[in-house]
């Protein structure tokens, strides 16, 4: 290990600002997309905390269920819709750059390939609701 | 000499598992158990009728694959998030085994809370 006295070379450690995400618009939705996941761990925890209620008894449900309309809780509720909703758009826009794009010789639009993924969306939601509400 | 392993795929793998189980499949749950139902947007199933679809083998099965993927989904992009926007790269490790830790305490209480439904 040589050893300077005077001329240690000062080592480049480049400052970057806290607040970077502010910068540029694409940034800051990177950083709002990344932000989903807690919105994601939130919500895992809400459906135990509902498991748990249902497998205790009624009272329990339906204090969870006193809790769920608390106007702070659908707010916090609603949000995390919007955080989903991000994640799931950008997630589906994904696919447009790491699938094969041509078909029928023609170059597909982003819109086109990324498509598919919105159909499955609204498919699934549905039938995920009838089971929900019972219906099914 | 053996060839250096990353662990870094079988994160990936569950990060993008869990991406795509997320985006597909609970915005629906959010949207009704977490709006709808409480604004008495749409009739409520009742805490009998939920409780049998609780019971079914599928519903529990399905809660339990959405819940752990959507766990370690959750777990790999909130370590990266810290480590970039709090600036915590370097206690990175340390930020893995929490968000992981995490994401297995979660995994295994879906799992104690679906075995145990009545």
């Amino acid at each position: 290990m040589p050893q300077y006295s005077q001329f240690q070379p000062k080592p480049y450690r480049p400052r970057m600002s806290a607040f970077w995400y502010f910068d540029r618009w694409p940034y800051l939705l990177f950083v709002l997309r990344e932000i989903s996941s807690f919105f994601v761990a939130y919500f895992a925890v809400l459906v135990l905390v509902q498991i748990y209620a249902l497998s205790a008894d009624p009272t329990v449900y339906a204090a969870f269920q006193a809790c769920m309309r608390n106007p702070l809780m659908i707010i916090l509720n609603a949000v995390t819709l919007l955080f989903m909703l991000l994640h799931a758009a950008t997630w589906f826009n994904l696919v447009p750059r790491v699938m094969a794009r041509e078909m029928t010789g023609r170059q597909l639009s982003d819109l086109m390939v990324a498509a598919p993924n919105y159909f499955v969306f609204f498919g699934a939601s549905v039938i995920i609701a009838l089971f929900i509400l019972r219906i099914l | 000499m053996p060839a250096h392993r990353s662990n870094r795929p079988l994160g990936w793998l569950a990060f993008g598992t869990g991406g795509f189980l997320v985006a597909f499949l609970l915005p629906v749950q959010v949207f009704l158990y977490g709006i709808a139902v409480p604004l008495g947007l749409v009739p409520d199933p009742g805490y009998k009728s939920t409780l049998e679809l609780l019971r079914q083998p599928l519903t529990r099965i399905y809660l339990f694959v959405v819940l752990a993927f959507a766990f370690f989904h959750a777990a790999y992009r909130i370590k990266d998030t810290l480590a970039d926007m709090l600036d915590m790269r370097k206690i990175d490790i340390v930020l893995a085994y929490i968000c992981y830790g995490g994401a297995v305490v979660g995994t295994v209480a879906a799992l104690w809370l679906l075995y145990w439904v009545p």
